[in-house]
Parts: C-alpha cells; structure tokens; sequence
C-alpha cells in the first residue's frame, strides 16, 4: 500500500485515539473509539493481515463497542464535570511515559528487524484466513480448548454478576 | 489483494460524503429566515419536550448484549476453521480438526446451557 | 498403554464442567454437595499425580517434568483446601448474593475455582507464550468474577473491578513483551527461544532485553512484587476470604513457575541474562521492603496477610534472582510448600473466627487461647512459620532461599532478606499476643468448629511440623 494511504490512517488512528481521552462528552469518546478501531483495522489490511482486519472490525468496531455504547446509556453517563489535577500523579505519570517512550525509541532504532524467519502470512494458494485456519488446528488445539474454557468462565460470570435474581 | 478492498473504500467515501453533504446542507439551508428561540428549541410532535436526549435502557439489554459478545467471539475460531477445513482433511487427520472444534463448540454449549436454565435469557424476569 | 499426562488437565475440565451442569439442572438438591463432589473428583486427580513419573508428552508446548507435577500437584491441593473453605464461608456468599432460592450462586462458587484450578495446572506445563497466555488468562478472568462474587457487598466489587483493570493492564504488558521477543527470535516456544538466543547478534539485544523485562512487568503483577503490588491490599482485603487464600497461594505460584521458566530461558544469553536477574535483584529488594515495613501498623488481620504474602513473593524472588545457584528452583518449590502449608492454614483459621465474631480485625482474636485452644494453637503455628521460627517448615523455606542468596553471593539481598525477616516478627507476633495475652472482649463461647475444617488444621500444623522437621521430606516434593 501507497506511504501516503497509510499516513492517512496513521493520522486518523490516533487523531481519534486522542479525542477519545480528551473528549469529556463520553459518546463523543466511544464513537471516536469506533474510528479509531476502523483505522487500525485498515492498517491491518494493509499488511496484508486481512483477517484480523476483519476480526478488528466485526469483534471490536461491531460488538465491543455497541456495548460501550450500552453501558454509557446504561449508566446515564452525561459530559464529565472538569475534575481538579491532581499534580503528583498526573506529573508521575508523564514521566513514566515520557521514559517509556524513549525507551521504546531507543529500542527500537539499534534494532535492525531481527533475522527470525516468519512462515508467510498468506501462500500463493490461499488466503490468510486458510494459513490461520490450519495453523490453530495443527499446533493450537489444546490453547483453542482453554480459550473456549475461559469464554465459558466468562458467561457464568455475566450471569453471576448481572442477573437481578439468581436461580 | 488489497485491490480488492477498493469497493469498500468507495463505499465508505460515498457513506463519508453523503452524510457530511446532509449536515453541510442542513447548516447552510438553515440560516434561511429569521430565528428565534422558540425556533431553536427540540421539535416534539408540539408538545414541550423534556426528559433526556439519550434514553436509559434496561439493565436486562447489558445481560444479553454480554452473552451476546462472549458467543461472537466464538466466530472468530469458527471462520478459519470453515475455511481450512476442506484442505485439511485432506492432508492431515480429519479427526482432529472435528474433534477440536467439538470439543470447543461443547465447552461453549455447556455456558449456553447454564445460561439458559439460570433465565438469563429469559426476558420477564 | 500409559496414561497420557494432558488428560489430566481435561479430567478437572469435565469436572468442573459436570459441576455446573448438576447445578443447572437440579433445583432442590444442597449445593454443598457439589464442593464435596469437587473435593473428591481433585483427590483423585491428586492421586493420579502422585502415580504418574515425569515423561515425555509428544507435545512441544507441554512439559511433564517434575517441576510440573509439583506445582500440578501444589494447585489441585490449593484448590481442595479452598473448597473446604468455601463451604465454611458459604453462609457470608449467601449473604451477599441477591437471590430467589436461599442457595443461588454457591453451585457456581464452587465450580468456578475447579476450572481456575484446570487453569493453572495448564500453567504448570506450559513452555509457550501462547499457551502460558491462555492459560494465564483463564486463571484471570475466573478470578475477576470469583473477587466480584459477593455483589451486595461494595467492598468486594471495588476489589473486582480494581483486579479487573490492573489485571488487564498488566496482561499487555505481558503480551506486548511476549511479541517483542516472537519477532526477535521468530519464536513463542521457550526451549527453541532458548536455543536460538545464543545465535543472535548484538544488535538484538536491546530488543530481547525490552521484551523481557515486559514480561517481567507482567508477571511482576501477577505475583504481587513491588512496584506492581499496589493492587494486592485492596484486592485481598474486598475478596471473598477463601478466594483471597486462593489468589495469594495459587495464583501466586504458578505466576512464580512462569517466571521461573522465562529467566531460565534467557540464562543462554548472559548478556540479557544477567539484566534479567538485575532487574530480579532490584524487584526482590524492592518488594522485601514494602511488603514487610507496610505490614507494621496493619491491625486488620486479613489485610496483614495480603502484606505478608507480598513479602513471601520478596522471598521467593531472592531465590529466583539466585538462578544461578544450582538449587535456586529447588528453593522455590520448597519455599512454596512451606507457604501453601502456613497460609491456607491462616486463611482457614480466619474465616471460622471471623464467620464467628463478624470481623476480621485482630481485635476479634482476643483471648482467642481461652475460647477455643486448637484454633489458638492453629494460629499459633501458622504465624511462627510465617515470621521463620526454626522447626516449622517456614525455617526451612527461609533457609533454603538465604543459602541461594548466598551461594549465588547477592549479600545485600541477604543482609536485607534477614533485616525483614526481624519485622515479620513483630506483626506476625501482635497476632499471637492478641490471642494468647489479651482478654476476650464479650462473647466468651467456645467457636464451633466443622469436622472437616477441623481435620484440615490438625493435618496443616501437623505437615508445617513435619516439613520443619524433617527437612528431607522436602526433598522428595522434586523426586
């Protein structure tokens, strides 16, 4: 994909990301959450990643966030009221980022790509969707069991925890 | 590939375009004529409206919408799965393919089953 | 034909999901039953360990060795003790639990911690990020909803959603690491990381430092070391007790033999290796710290014991920043019996007086000596291994992790691990005064006591004993 195409989602990616922490309106937030996900999820598509575009789209952009919006109507959340600084947390924890950040930049320029060899995302036969496919049920049968453990542990939560009157 | 991707780029200009042409025509058609604030208050069916903008919504929607995302995500291993299926028992041993995403889908029905007895879905209470 | 070991993780699936299914389906039926249901199907998990001898699996994310049986065996312990627990505590469960039936919600209190259990016995073999993460995550999220049972009750919710997020927090970090070091090496596998690290040139190695001391934040959280334990006091005091004991015993040791594989396999490249245990060595002295001075003006026991246990995981990570001495996992695995022992036994204590006096103050165990001896003495016991006092297998523990320190030669690490092993004695000794030189304050009865919890204690202090006494016992955990 053109430098320029990926500029411009880079852009809206994080334009929006910013107005989700700087908006004080919470649907305001939520809904630049929305774009933002579908950015991130062109991104995706143009490395070639096209089936986690897809997931990003249709698991985050779709569900995850109708439930954002859910919970926001929910709770009857109106525009957040300014809340006073609190200068010795906020002061850490832009130092902390701060720090990070070079860290990851220091990081990241004496590090030449690795010379790992990485199987091709998607063969000339197949799309990625197929690789994905045969791959997590070669190799990752056992994990996609504990996964499908951990959404069951997930439902019971939900019920336990938001059902008015237990049976 | 990613030439394939071009119509949805098409459409989310036109989506783009159509909704920023609506409100730009809004704004502009608006100005027309002399306003007031009775004009600029919410119209409702000529009543005085009050209330909330955004409606509250029952706390039995976030029960379901929960469910809801927790079996959604089961589609994610679900599509690939579809996908190479047909390549795979070809090649490798078709019963671990089956058996693995039965074991999944089982695990996951049991959840479906508790939910179910327990009247999480059940919309009266 | 063998058994084949992956089976087992299985067996305690079906378990646990036949418990849930049980409760789904019947209505009349006491929901105690289902904990005892638990509690057998576990004993007979713990038994099969017991027979299986450490093997090859035919898998390359899945180990069967006897690092693995331990902790295997450590966790289906853990989560049988907290069974039994749980079936004392469940009058405050239901207490808390809105419900139409008097029962509702225990069926699942007792069914969730077998699959935390299933969980974290997958932790125990597993030698790959992608299934040390699923399995990390099923132990996190089980637990989210376990911390959060209780929702009539503020306390345990603000614990819940405090877990939620710091959990969730550090988990990317632990994944964001877990990528780093996949695209350096091109590798998830720890024994091919391992093998491939030495081949590496220099400019990598910035990159594989980066990710792993991202891990190492995560897993910094899961065990509660400083400065990642800010969570733990909050959080261990808002939980349902027996979910507390099992947060700070279970969850604690299997984030400890994550740990304990990820530095071994950077230890084939001492340039990162020796970052690695720096950072260790900084961590453990760090959390040495703030969990034993914290604990000093604590006066609510359960919160006492959520600084205790940072402090063992100061302890515990001296021996892991020892890894260059021969017996530092052996230390570990001791050291780890030892605090499974001492704390479940606390944990038990504490909820059958505090079931009783309603509180978990210290104050409630005034002239607790003179109400009920055993579970005076049981106490007792518990808080003279937690402090260290030779004979008990907390000595021992201590011991073996100080011979690591020093053998390893961090003797600031000692010198410090023995300045706070002097605190430990005082706070875990306000306990025993309150019990044994203090009066009781009103109600003067004799607390009952269940024959089952009954026999848990008798047996716990007679292990802690054991343990202490016989220090070649401890040998045999490792066969």
């Amino acid at each position: 994909m053109a430098p320029i195409v990926f500029w411009i989602f880079v852009i809206l990616m994080l334009g929006f990301g910013l107005s989700v922490i700087v908006s004080r309106n919470p649907v305001t937030s939520a809904l630049s959450l929305v774009v933002s996900f579908i950015a991130l999820a062109a991104l995706y598509v143009s490395l070639g990643a096209f089936f986690i575009g897809v997931i990003q789209i249709l698991v985050y952009a779709g569900a995850v966030m109708v439930l954002f919006l859910f919970i926001i109507m929910l709770l009857d959340l109106r525009v957040e009221i300014r809340k006073r600084m609190n200068l010795p947390a906020v002061s850490g924890g832009t130092i902390v980022i701060i720090l990070f950040i070079k860290i990851l930049f220091d990081v990241c320029y004496s590090f030449n790509g690795g010379h790992a060899e990485f199987p091709a995302v998607s063969v000339a036969t197949h799309g990625d969707v197929w690789t994905i496919g045969t791959m997590i049920f070669r190799y990752y049968n056992l994990p996609l069991q504990i996964v499908g453990t951990l959404i069951l542990v997930a439902s019971i939560g939900v019920v336990i925890l938001s059902k008015r009157e237990l049976k | 590939m990613v030439q394939d991707y071009l119509p949805i780029l098409l459409q989310v200009i036109v989506a783009i375009g159509f909704a920023g042409v609506a409100l730009l025509a809004s704004v502009v058609l608006g100005r027309v004529g002399r306003r007031n604030p009775t004009k600029d208050s919410a119209y409702e069916c000529g009543m005085i409206a009050k209330g909330e903008p955004q409606p509250r919504f029952s706390v039995k929607f976030y029960l379901v919408a929960m469910l809801f995302i927790l079996f959604d995500i089961e589609l994610v291993f679900m599509y690939p799965w579809a996908v190479a299926y047909r390549d795979y028992i070809a090649t490798y041993n078709a019963w671990t393919i089956f058996g693995s995403m039965f074991g999944f889908v089982f695990i996951l029905m049991v959840g479906f089953v508790y939910a179910i007895k327990k009247g999480a879905l059940d919309w009266k209470r | 034909m063998s058994f084949p070991p992956a089976l087992l993780e299985l067996l305690v699936l079906c378990l646990g999901l036949a418990l849930l299914l049980v409760e789904s389906f019947t209505e009349k039926q006491d929901r105690t039953l289902l904990a005892y249901i638990g509690m057998v199907g576990l004993g007979v998990i713990f038994l099969i360990l017991q027979l299986l001898p450490p093997g090859p699996t035919g898998m390359a994310s899945y180990v069967f060795d006897p690092v693995a049986i331990f902790f295997k065996k450590f966790v289906v312990l853990t989560t049988i003790i907290v069974l039994i627990m749980s079936v004392d505590y469940a009058t405050t469960i239901q207490r808390f639990v809105p419900g139409i039936s008097s029962q509702a919600g225990l069926g699942e209190f007792f069914a969730i911690p077998i699959l935390t259990c299933a969980g974290m016995m997958w932790m125990a073999s597993a030698i790959d990020f992608i299934l040390i993460f699923v399995s990390l995550e099923l132990v996190t999220i089980s637990f989210y909803v376990l911390v959060a049972f209780m929702r009539r009750n503020a306390s345990s919710l603000e614990a819940g959603v405090k877990y939620l997020i710091l959990s969730a927090f550090s988990t990317g970090f632990f994944a964001y690491g877990a990528a780093w070091i996949f695209g350096v090496t091109g590798n998830t596998n720890l024994v091919r990381i391992q093998q491939v690290l030495p081949a590496l040139g220099a400019e990598n190695y910035s990159a594989i430092l980066f990710g792993a001391l991202l891990v190492l934040v995560g897993l910094g959280f899961k065990i509660a070391a400083a400065p990642f334990q800010f969570w733990v006091p909050d959080v261990y005091q808002g939980a349902p007790t027996p979910i507390t004991a099992f947060l700070s015993v279970g969850s604690k040791a299997v984030g400890f033999i994550v740990l304990l594989r990820v530095v071994q396999a950077f230890q084939s490249l001492p340039p990162v290796g020796d970052k690695v245990v720096a950072a260790l060595i900084i961590l453990a002295a760090a959390t040495l710290i703030y969990g034993n001075l914290a604990a000093l003006p604590q006066t609510n026991l359960k919160r006492l014991l959520a600084y205790s246990s940072i402090g063992h995981a100061g302890y515990l990570l001296m021996a892991v920043a020892g890894i260059s001495a021969r017996d530092s996992g052996q230390a570990v695995v001791i050291y780890l019996a030892a605090y499974l022992l001492m704390t479940l036994l606390s944990f038990l204590i504490l909820i059958i007086v505090s079931n009783y006096a309603d509180g978990d103050e210290i104050v409630n165990f005034n002239g607790l000596s003179q109400r009920s001896p055993l579970l005076a003495f049981g106490l007792l016991v518990a808080m003279m291994s937690l402090a260290g006092v030779p004979f008990t297998a907390g000595f021992l523990g201590k011991f073996l992790v100080f011979k690591v320190a020093y053998e390893s030669q961090q003797f600031v690490l000692l010198a410090l691990g023995i300045i706070t092993v002097g605190c430990g004695f005082y706070y875990y000794l306000k306990v025993v005064r309150a019990m044994y030189w203090q009066s009781a304050a009103s109600n003067g009865a004799t607390i009952p006591v269940s024959g089952l919890s009954f026999a848990t204690i008798v047996l716990l202090v007679l292990f802690t004993f054991l343990l202490g006494i016989f220090p070649q016992m401890a040998t045999g955990l490792l066969r």
